[in-house]
């Protein structure tokens, strides 16, 4: 019992931490994608009047009015205009002329817009307003409600969101497949290089790690730009002309060349470790015995080396679907991913709720591939 | 495995290397540069001492030469340079 309680007396200070800096903050930010109290602040009686109302009452105008000419005086209107451009379907616009109506001295919604005397409208306004809300997570998938309470996609010019999560998808994957085409060469040579040249290599290897992100992407804007190195090569070597200068940064090729630079020891590491355990006696038995070369790498060496491609494969494709740095700095408007817009509702438009709903949906993402991943590899492991 | 494949696959791991090395090598001249952008300049290339990590020194004392001018304008007298502290006092 003494050792027990000793046991967890050790564990428990790394629980504290590992909930108090990992599952709340995720927690709560996934949390925010369903529940919203935005509306309780900007119109807390009509809220409340609505989330009690019964559907055969009257709609809580009085709320209402008093709401509005509240957050008029208290200069809440900016907010609460946002707010309503965001949710769109013109209620923006109801609200204005219905506040401008207020300041007249109108006090019968119906009469300055006649739009109040239809229950759809008050029906909308009372599915808005409600703290659990699913228009965060339809809107990251590029659906909305109807004014019925249907769900249908967005219009064609703001269709957004999904299109960015399949451009994510396939950076990683393409990430990826670059990163198994470099550093499989790179890390059969360590493995296979005697100390000098294997303690060379890993200093290579090791040296992104030791340098800041940021230089190593400002070092990819220096050699891809128009003006820079690898341009000036192909312009002095007279592969292109002065006037067809490559565009090779600020697009999806910048953010795909400086993505697997800074990517690629994450695969060579593990996979090298991998192939350091792997005897050299089994490739040459292999041989010996009369295989071609290309034979024993694919039915010897490659099955051997999987568990290190699986594992540098996982790192680096979870790690590119939440890029963000670099895609950022290099990626211009054609090379931007999901991560940059979660960056960009949490920074400009300052819709933490869709962007908690697009974070969500983005780990949601990352365990479902997780899983299959796993389930692949499960199912390889019963086949052999 | 073969001579040539070895060969082959050490020459394009040599290849993988330099990728992640470069960039790396190749900014460090570019913070010794004086240009406000990120780029070589000609003479830079031309490898003339001016142009290149040099510029900052010679950025500097530029700069230097200029505040020692308009020093000397403003206070007129400046005393010349080796005078000790305790003489000024004196």
């Amino acid at each position: 019992m003494t050792r027990q309680r000793r046991a967890w007396g050790l564990v428990t200070p790394l629980l504290v931490f590992i909930a108090a800096v990992f599952i709340v903050p995720i927690g709560s930010m996934l949390w925010r994608g369903i529940h919203d109290t935005e509306w309780a602040g900007l119109l807390p009686r009509t809220s409340a009047a609505l989330a009690a109302r019964d559907g055969a009452e009257a709609p809580p105008s009085a709320a209402l009015i008093g709401d509005l000419l509240e957050a008029d005086e208290a200069g809440r209107w900016p907010a609460l205009s946002l707010r309503l451009n965001r949710e769109g379907g013109g209620l923006q616009s109801l609200f204005r002329v219905t506040l401008e109506g207020l300041r007249r001295g109108d006090r019968k919604l119906g009469e300055i817009d006649s739009r109040w005397l239809d229950a759809a409208s008050w029906e909308r306004l009372a599915t808005m307003v409600r703290p659990f809300t699913a228009v965060h997570l339809l809107n990251a998938l590029d659906l909305r409600l109807d004014d019925d309470g249907g769900i249908v996609w967005q219009e064609d010019g703001r269709r957004l969101y999904l299109a960015l999560f399949l451009r994510t998808v396939l950076v990683a994957l393409g990430v990826t497949a670059c990163c198994l085409l470099l550093g499989y060469p790179l890390a059969y040579l360590m493995a296979s290089a005697g100390p000098r040249l294997r303690g060379l290599l890993l200093f290579v290897v090791m040296l992104p790690f030791w340098t800041s992100l940021l230089v190593r992407t400002t070092a990819w804007i220096v050699l891809l730009q128009r003006k820079g190195v690898i341009n000036d090569l192909l312009v002095s070597l007279g592969i292109v002309g002065e006037q067809g200068r490559l565009a090779l940064v600020y697009n999806m090729t910048g953010t795909m060349v400086a993505m697997v630079h800074v990517l690629l020891p994450f695969f060579v590491l593990p996979l090298y470790s991998v192939m350091r355990g792997i005897p050299a006696a089994y490739v040459r038995a292999g041989a010996s015995l009369g295989a071609r070369p290309l034979h024993v790498f694919r039915r010897v060496y490659w099955p051997l080396t999987l568990p290190g491609v699986s594992a540098g494969s996982a790192l680096v494709f979870i790690l590119a679907l939440g890029y963000y740095v670099t895609p950022a700095l290099v990626g211009g408007r054609t090379g931007q991913l999901i991560s940059n817009q979660i960056a960009f509702h949490m920074q400009r438009s300052l819709n933490w709720g869709l962007a908690a709903a697009i974070g969500g949906l983005l780990l949601l993402l990352v365990i479902v591939i997780f899983a299959a991943l796993s389930r692949v590899a499960r199912l390889r492991e019963v086949a052999s | 495995m073969r001579d040539g494949l070895r060969l082959a696959l050490g020459g394009f791991g040599v290849l993988v290397a330099l990728f992640l090395m470069l960039p790396i090598l190749i900014i460090i001249p570019l913070s010794f540069n004086p240009e406000p952008y990120f780029s070589f300049t000609g003479a830079m290339l031309r490898l003339e001492p001016e142009g290149s990590g040099r510029g900052v020194i010679t950025g500097a004392s530029a700069l230097y030469d200029e505040l020692r001018r308009l020093t000397e304008a403003d206070l007129g007298d400046v005393p010349p340079s080796g005078t000790s502290l305790s003489s000024l006092r004196a």
